[in-house]
């Protein structure tokens, strides 16, 4: 492997630790967070002009917003940097989110802190958030090519990698041209009626001419036409 | 095969540190 290609390597490699360490902290961190929300009631406020009857856990606000915008930027950081070989787990980032706080919703929803009985609002978005976050998961039982893709993905071309070490299609070059593309087909000659027509009128000139005698155009045109 | 095989086990060890990072920052933020 070329020292590029060592780089490139530990590039990626940086970038996937990284993104994904990123992403599950992201994960972790919003999965707990809304725990101790749901605990004090599901619902609270913090800061403001008003007063609060149930303020937030301390340091819960700060773990939310940094959760939402870091794990945004972590998944971005796996997705577009990372390496391109094995697992791309950006459609189960998706998955991870929804059903780990579905999972708090439905938690929450059966056993409410002040034990009310169950909680039909909670029940309704735990089944909601299980709709959207199994959706990836359903497509990688159904869809063969997508479990493929997702879970144990082909390297792909060098050219997608940091710094487009492939060379890139010349000016005019589609970038997608079909390996196996047909040349075109010559043009085909012109219809042999033209000739014909050019060589009548050139005897015919010739004949006006003088130059060809009644005999001599009427034998010639015979053969153009026999031919 | 190999770069592939790198790539899991290096998502696997990052998707166990992010766990395990993830709760203590948790705790030590709102602790």
């Amino acid at each position: 492997m070329s020292a590029l290609g060592v780089r490139a390597l530990l590039q990626r490699s940086a970038a996937t630790f990284l993104g994904l360490t990123g992403v599950t902290i992201a994960l972790t961190w919003m999965f707990l967070a809304m725990r101790s929300v749901m605990a004090i009631g599901g619902s609270c406020a913090e800061g403001g002009p008003y007063e609060i009857s149930t303020p937030c856990p301390h340091g819960v606000s700060m773990v939310m917003l940094l959760g939402i915008f870091g794990g945004l930027i972590a998944t971005g950081v796996y997705a577009a940097l990372g390496l391109r070989a094995g697992p791309q787990l950006t459609p189960l980032v998706w998955s991870a989110l929804f059903l780990s706080l579905g999972w708090n919703f439905l938690d929450s929803g059966l056993h409410p802190p002040d034990d009310a009985g169950p909680v039909a609002g909670w029940l309704i978005c735990a089944g909601l958030f299980a709709v959207m976050g199994g959706a990836p998961v359903v497509g990688l039982l159904v869809v063969p090519s997508f479990a493929r893709q997702t879970l144990w993905s082909e390297d792909r071309p060098a050219r997608r990698i940091i710094g487009r070490t492939a060379a890139a299609p010349t000016a005019g070059e589609p970038e997608n041209r079909p390996a196996s593309r047909p040349p075109a087909p010559p043009p085909p000659p012109p219809p042999p009626a033209d000739d014909l027509a050019t060589a009548l009128r050139t005897m015919s000139e010739l004949h006006d001419q003088g130059k060809l005698t009644d005999d001599e155009y009427a034998a010639a045109k015979r053969r153009l036409l026999e031919d | 095969m190999g770069l592939k095989a790198w790539s899991a086990v290096l998502q696997l060890f990052a998707i166990g540190c992010g766990i395990v990072l993830g709760i203590v920052t948790y705790h030590w933020i709102t602790g």
